[in-house]
């Protein structure tokens, strides 16, 4: 008798489980989002994806939350369709008045395991149907992987509000902001205000901007080949040596950045040429092997090496300095690592142009992998007398 | 039978330009040139305003109009990552739809990047069938006229993140069903045609060319259709269905922004900044037979305003508000005019009266002949860096905040 029920309990589970395979694949939903994640390169599955998009768009809100959660982080094209149907159901719902999940939506938006940008899309169809929902998210997001830049920007508008008549609240919402802060300008920003408000904060050492290095040249580059060549430093670093420069011999010497932003000015370091080729050299510490990512720009063009690498390779002359331009992950090993910097400055046009005087210039610093600044002692070996 | 006749022409109907319409970047003809005349010529911020609407993001994109719909780009959010295609109703100015887009991945945040309005610089362009639309964060996108996605295309994902100095500004352009992308950057640069109803590549084909930003012009060479495009020191001319390189004239300046326009078989292609002006003979040109140079003007040339063609005048603007007027025919000087301020717009031009936009927002009108003869100046009291574009009667003109209807 035991037997029979456990053969019924197994024919009926078996039943029950292969009911349910069935309604998911025939599920047109679940087929539609499929067909959106089936889009690739070269606008191939667009046609299927337009269908698929009316049909999640007919089955309505009920299909919002399954289609923000297989929002993909990697693929642009795929997201983009599911968005684009996202979008469309929440438009038609406003405007008919249909039943809106906000309260799941709004759990999806507060759960920070989930991908930013489907947050981010989430938040905004709660905004349109609870205003004010933004402001509130983004107040309490101070170290929220996707809207702390947002929220850090509401601390600073929070505390200039209140800067005159309260300047100690003011600083004590600077200084929370600038503790959460990752974004470059938003640390410069905030590191002036509180300078302004008596209270002392090293932004660049928070950024992992290195401004300490050795510098050397120039090196001749009359027709734009020195990028393309290699130059003593690249074979050898011997911070004793002199070498054959542009306007004769050249040898290492220190520079330390006093920019605000900490970009290291060749044309102070050492001085106003053209046509001519620079190096520089430093060394950090690591307490421990570790992953960074190093975000570099250089004007005119920019090669980086680490530990004797090159990791960096922007060979273009006529670039502009654009701070994190050029980014590298880079594995730095426990002790001594060694940063060596090549920038190129292009032959001075026969004619001048209007704009600015030519700059020559570079700007390097070390993030961890979320994008916050690695401040590593940076030792710079003096040369030997 | 009759039936067919009136069905073939109701789809002609739905498809082909009206007289009114301003489908892409420069216009019906790509060359700045409305076919109407009658254009307010004053104007300010509340007098001859049809309607004004506030923007909900940033960009030099122009305005284009298509029958009732005026259409075009912008982006939005701290790094500028959402990218918007809109759409308002010609006659009233109401939001008819806004279709939205994650940008592809930027390989560094946009904060450290000078443009100062978004990813949204190229303008859009439609045939009635699709409108295509540009992003400067690599993303290129196809939408019906009521703003349903046909295809996406994330161009900075398939051949690399576009990595210009100043962003991307070079404006898709339809042509025969065709929309030809130019992409100069410091990267692969090259040169896209895609089939404007699938969204798929038809042919692409590598430029050796730096960092730039003109628009492509179609032309008709002998019956057969080119692409020119002008950047790095070149201009190149590229069959249309093949891709393939047809000639290549030397002589132009490392950056050339301006877009060219071509009358009556002469080719006007600006080189700048400070190049020249040449005028380049289509007629007799053959597969065999490289274009012949008509003239050079002197080095007037500028960075980004592009010229306009009024009658046998050409209009050359420069980017401090200053236009030089060459004699279209040999090339000749005759006259030149400090017309407005500071430039990033292109002029516009209706009969023989011209439209100068400044940054600053003032318009200044002039009739171009064998002298200057101002008309007026038009001050909106806000920031303008796209070109105005001419449509049913009206101005519409893309602020910094607003997109205007300048008309009754």
């Amino acid at each position: 008798m035991k037997f029979k029920w456990t053969v019924f309990v197994l024919i009926l589970h078996g039943t029950v489980v292969l009911i349910g395979q069935t309604t998911r694949a025939g599920d047109p939903q679940e087929d539609a989002i499929q067909h959106l994640l089936a889009v690739g390169p070269d606008a191939a599955g667009a046609d299927k994806a337009q269908k698929a998009v009316d049909t999640l768009v007919a089955a309505g809100p009920k299909a919002l939350l399954a289609i923000l959660a297989a929002i993909p982080a990697d693929d642009v094209v795929k997201a983009n369709w599911l968005r684009v149907a996202f979008t469309r159901i929440v438009d038609d719902a406003i405007r008919e008045k249909k039943p809106f999940p906000a309260d799941e939506l709004l759990s999806f938006v507060n759960d920070k395991t989930k991908l930013g940008r489907s947050r981010r899309l989430a938040l905004e169809a709660v905004e349109r149907v609870t205003p004010g929902t933004t402001a509130k998210v983004i107040d309490a997001g101070l170290n929220d992987p996707e809207f702390g830049a947002d929220a850090v920007a509401a601390r600073m508008d929070k505390a200039a509000a209140v800067e005159k008549a309260d300047p100690a609240a003011a600083a004590k919402l600077y200084r929370e902001a600038f503790d959460a802060a990752r974004d470059f300008n938003q640390c410069l920003a905030l590191a002036q205000r509180l300078k302004a408000l008596d209270v002392a904060v090293d932004p660049l050492a928070r950024l992992g901007v290195i401004r300490d290095w050795m510098v050397l040249g120039p090196f001749d580059d009359p027709n734009e080949k020195g990028y393309a060549t290699a130059f003593a430093p690249e074979k050898a670093i011997d911070l004793t040596a002199t070498y054959a420069g542009k306007d004769g011999k050249v040898a290492w010497k220190r520079f330390t950045s006093d920019a605000p932003d900490g970009r290291i000015d060749l044309l102070k370091a050492i001085g106003p040429h053209d046509a001519a080729v620079a190096y520089a050299y430093t060394v950090v510490t690591c307490p421990k092997d570790q992953d960074v990512e190093l975000r570099a720009s250089g004007d005119d063009n920019l090669a980086v090496w680490v530990n004797g690498t090159k990791v960096i390779d922007h060979p273009t002359y006529r670039s502009h300095l654009r701070i994190d331009w050029h980014r590298a992950k880079v594995k730095l090993k426990a002790g001594e690592n060694t940063i060596l910097v090549k920038v190129c400055q292009c032959p001075a046009p026969k004619e001048k142009l209007p704009g600015p005087p030519a700059k020559w210039e570079f700007h390097l610093r070390v993030v961890d992998p979320e994008g916050r600044g690695v401040s590593l002692p940076v030792a710079v070996p003096a040369p030997k007398k | 039978m009759r039936f067919l006749s009136i069905l073939f022409l109701t789809l002609a109907l739905t498809t082909v330009a009206l007289a009114g319409d301003w489908p892409q970047w420069r216009g019906p003809t790509g060359d700045g040139r409305s076919d109407e005349t009658a254009f307010p010529t004053t104007w300010s911020d509340t007098e001859n305003v049809k309607w004004k609407v506030p923007l909900p993001g940033a960009g030099n994109s122009s305005p284009i109009v298509w029958k009732d719909k005026v259409i075009l780009t912008a982006s939005t959010g701290r790094e500028h990552t959402t990218l918007h295609v809109l759409c308002y109703d010609r006659a009233t100015g109401k939001q008819q739809w806004d279709t939205t887009f994650f940008a592809s991945p930027a390989p560094a945040p946009f904060s450290r990047f000078p443009p100062e309005r978004g990813h949204a610089a190229p303008s859009a362009a439609t045939d009635g069938k699709v409108v295509v639309a540009l992003f400067g964060s690599g993303d290129l996108v196809g939408l019906d006229l009521d703003g349903r996605l046909k295809w996406f295309r994330s161009l900075a994902t398939e051949y690399g993140p576009f990595r210009n100095e100043y962003g991307v500004s070079s404006s898709p352009v339809l042509h025969d069903g065709t929309a030809f992308v130019q992409i100069d950057h410091d990267a692969e640069s090259y040169l896209l045609a895609v089939d404007a109803a699938t969204g798929k590549t038809r042919w692409r084909t590598r430029r050796a060319a730096e960092d730039g930003w003109a628009t492509p012009l179609v032309v008709d060479v002998g019956g057969k259709p080119q692409v020119v495009c002008l950047g790095t020191k070149k201009a190149i001319f590229y069959d249309a269905a093949s891709g393939k390189e047809v000639w290549t004239l030397d002589g132009f300046e490392r950056l050339c922004s301006v877009t060219p326009l071509v009358r009556d078989n002469v080719l006007y292609a600006t080189s700048g900044p400070r190049g020249e002006v040449f005028a380049i003979d289509l007629s007799t040109a053959s597969e065999d037979k490289t274009p012949k140079v008509l003239w050079r003007s002197k080095k007037i040339g500028p960075f980004i305003p592009s010229p306009v063609l009024v009658g046998k005048f050409l209009l050359v603007p420069d980017d401090q508000g200053t236009v030089t007027c060459l004699d279209a025919a040999t090339g000749k000087e005759l006259w030149k005019e400090r017309a407005g301020g500071r430039a990033r717009p292109s002029p516009v031009v209706a009969g023989d009266v011209v439209y100068l936009t400044g940054l600053d927002g003032t318009t200044t009108v002039f009739k171009a002949g064998a002298e200057f003869e101002p008309v007026g100046k038009n001050k909106l009291g806000e920031e303008v860096a796209a070109s105005p574009a001419l449509a049913y009667g009206c101005i519409f003109i893309r602020g910094d905040k607003h997109l205007w209807c300048i008309g009754k």
